[in-house]
């Protein structure tokens, strides 16, 4: 198969997904045990006003009416009014939207950079203790709950060394002004250092904390392939050049352990858009994780679901950026 | 069975498995026999004893209604090793039974199982979670409902393949031609030989259960208050975690030894069936 047809056809298996993933939100929304005629106008509401109301949002409709205009409105990114900010749910999600996308790339980038690098060591040093304590440290992460590690770390970071406050920015730094809602983008794009200094300090804990969530399975992954790749012909052919340790470890054989390593990134990418929604909550972060949280504890149920249905396409997306970046590394995943 | 036995036989040789077995043995234990090993009602409230900290009279100290936290993480195990068992039995037989139907049948029927395995899979297992227990009202059952319907999918995609290769096998077809019913054949001689990976996953998956379970008593999506439950019972510390520690820490350790207990024995299970790492 060639590399468009490929494309093509993975677009293709895309829909069907997206459209199953709108009729389960649908489900969603309508297992809410409240009527969101009342949550929306309050309890005082006369019979006239909820009928007026469900004859304005088409509550009064069949069932299959309501779901076609749910479709062309999920498609056309109408997630419904939160009767808690009583904004538009889009609205409210495209604001809080950047600062958990930070924070994931955040955890992404740490889980990366020493995920791979504790997983090369572990593989080079096999057998040793420190393949021991990279393997048991790894294990302690996955096995502890994230928001109890976060609880831990923000008790001495925050409050017992007071060395930063919690969320994105201190409150005595102005954010920068508005450009991609990236604190950190923002500041660089408009030369303000104090507060990208300020954002990037603030950044470090919640997004170190949030990778503890996936760093086992890249250490596990990189460690694996590392050792594949160590034993291969073309790696003992460096060594044989002369080639300099170094380079045979972190050039040859490291760039071919890297293909399975990517997918294992891209995989457990969902449960870092996941744990993101716990971590904000612990450190204050305001991400659509505790914008969903907070509009369900005030009975909103609208940005719940909103909330989900962005957070499922976005993963759709990025399993399919993943398929599609693997099947052009490798080229025995389009014909498989 | 037979290759399980062997699994199991080969496992003698790991400790760490070993000692994950070992921790999820006692907190089954502890689990079964909480009523008699914790020295105080959990849901006690005692304003004089707030906050006291770890000494001799409450082991692990008391929380901020002076219930005393060691009777409540006694009972807490109750709840996440129920909440586990019964998450993963119930989604591991739902995903089996269509698992089976997908692979056997193949077809319409295989397209439409897969694809609403494929629907549930287009979100994070959690996110997925929170909205249906938000939606449900946060419960003890909407949590294990919740969890059951998110972790299904796994285990029909891995018993359809399973079925997919063992269907061609020559012994299916001998019993075909026996005439046995396709019922019998499905249940006699193709769910025997997928049920290893299926213990597998199942081993696996009641860690991750146990841990997301907590994670929805955490922010209060999950078991509700009173009930000791373990991610509630760290939340509940949260506004103390500064100067009255214990409340929150003894929870969290509760859980990270049980859910790392789960992992050792899920590690060791998947590399002592694993042919390839067997004779290494």
């Amino acid at each position: 198969m060639r590399l468009h047809e490929y494309i093509a056809r993975r677009l293709a298996m895309t829909i069907p997904t997206l459209l199953g993933l709108t009729l389960l939100t649908f489900v969603i929304s309508h297992m809410v045990p409240a009527n969101p005629a009342f949550l929306y106008l309050g309890e005082r509401a006369t019979p006239e006003m909820l009928a007026e109301f469900n004859r304005a949002w088409g509550l009064d409709q069949p069932l299959y009416i309501q779901f076609i205009r749910f479709v062309i409105g999920f498609f056309q990114g109408d997630f419904g009014t939160s009767t808690w900010t009583r904004h538009p749910v889009l609205e409210d999600l495209v604001r809080y939207f950047p600062a958990t996308l930070e924070l994931t790339a955040g955890a992404l980038a740490v889980a990366m950079i020493f995920g791979v690098l504790f997983g090369v060591i572990s593989a080079v040093k096999r057998n040793t203790v420190i393949d021991y304590v990279v393997r048991a440290v790894s294990l302690i992460g996955a096995s502890m709950p994230v928001y109890w590690l976060a609880l831990v770390a923000m008790s001495i970071v925050y409050l017992r060394l007071g060395l930063v406050s919690p969320g994105r920015l201190s409150s005595t730094i102005s954010p920068p002004s508005h450009v991609t809602g990236l604190y950190l983008i923002d500041s660089l794009l408009t030369l303000n250092m104090t507060s990208f200094a300020d954002a990037f300090v603030h950044l470090i804990l919640p997004s170190t904390i949030l990778a503890s969530w996936i760093i086992a399975p890249v250490v596990r992954q990189t460690r694996a392939a590392m050792i594949d790749s160590l034993a291969q012909d073309y790696t003992l052919a460096a060594k044989a050049k002369g080639l300099p340790e170094r380079v045979v470890v972190w050039k040859h054989a490291l760039r071919n352990a890297l293909i399975p390593t990517v997918t294992v990134i891209g995989i457990t990418f969902g449960g870092l858009l996941a744990g993101s929604v716990i971590t904000e909550t612990v450190f204050y972060w305001p991400g659509i994780g505790s914008y969903m949280l907070h509009s369900t504890f005030q009975v909103d149920f609208a940005a719940m679901v909103g909330g989900t249905a962005v957070i499922g396409i976005l993963y759709t997306l990025i399993n399919l950026v993943v398929d599609l970046l693997y099947g052009a590394i490798d080229p025995r995943i389009r014909y498989g | 069975m037979r290759e399980l036995r062997r699994t199991l036989h080969l496992l003698r040789t790991m400790p760490l498995s070993l000692f994950g077995l070992g921790v999820v043995v006692l907190s089954v234990i502890v689990a079964a026999l909480a009523p008699s090993l914790a020295p105080y009602d959990p849901l006690e409230i005692n304003y004089s004893d707030r906050l006291f900290p770890p000494g001799w009279k409450n082991l692990l100290g008391t929380d901020s209604l002076g219930r005393d936290i060691f009777s409540r993480i006694i009972y807490g195990t109750r709840i996440s090793i129920v909440i586990g068992i019964i998450v993963i039995l119930g989604s591991a037989i739902t995903g089996t039974l269509l698992g089976l139907g997908a692979g056997y049948f193949g077809g319409k029927i295989d397209n439409i199982i897969m694809r609403l395995a494929d629907i549930f899979l287009a979100f994070p297992g959690l996110v997925l979670a929170m909205a249906f227990t938000a939606a449900m009202k946060p419960s003890l059952e909407g949590t294990i409902l919740a969890l059951s319907i998110v972790a299904w999918p796994t285990y029909a995609r891995l018993v359809r393949g399973s079925v997919l290769s063992i269907k061609e096998l020559d012994f299916i077809e001998a019993a075909r031609a026996t005439g046995e019913s396709e019922f019998s054949i499905i249940f006699n001689h193709i769910l025997p030989n997928v049920m290893s990976p299926i213990v597998i996953q199942g081993t696996l998956d009641l860690g991750r259960a146990i841990m997301r379970a907590s994670s929805l008593g955490f922010i209060g999506l999950g078991v509700q208050p009173p009930t000791p439950e373990w991610g509630a019972m760290a939340a509940d510390g949260r506004d103390y975690i500064l100067n009255q520690w214990w409340v929150s820490t003894f929870p969290g350790l509760a859980i990270f030894f049980v859910v790392m207990a789960f992992n050792l024995l899920g590690d060791g299970l998947r590399d002592a069936m694993d042919p390839r790492l067997r004779y290494k």
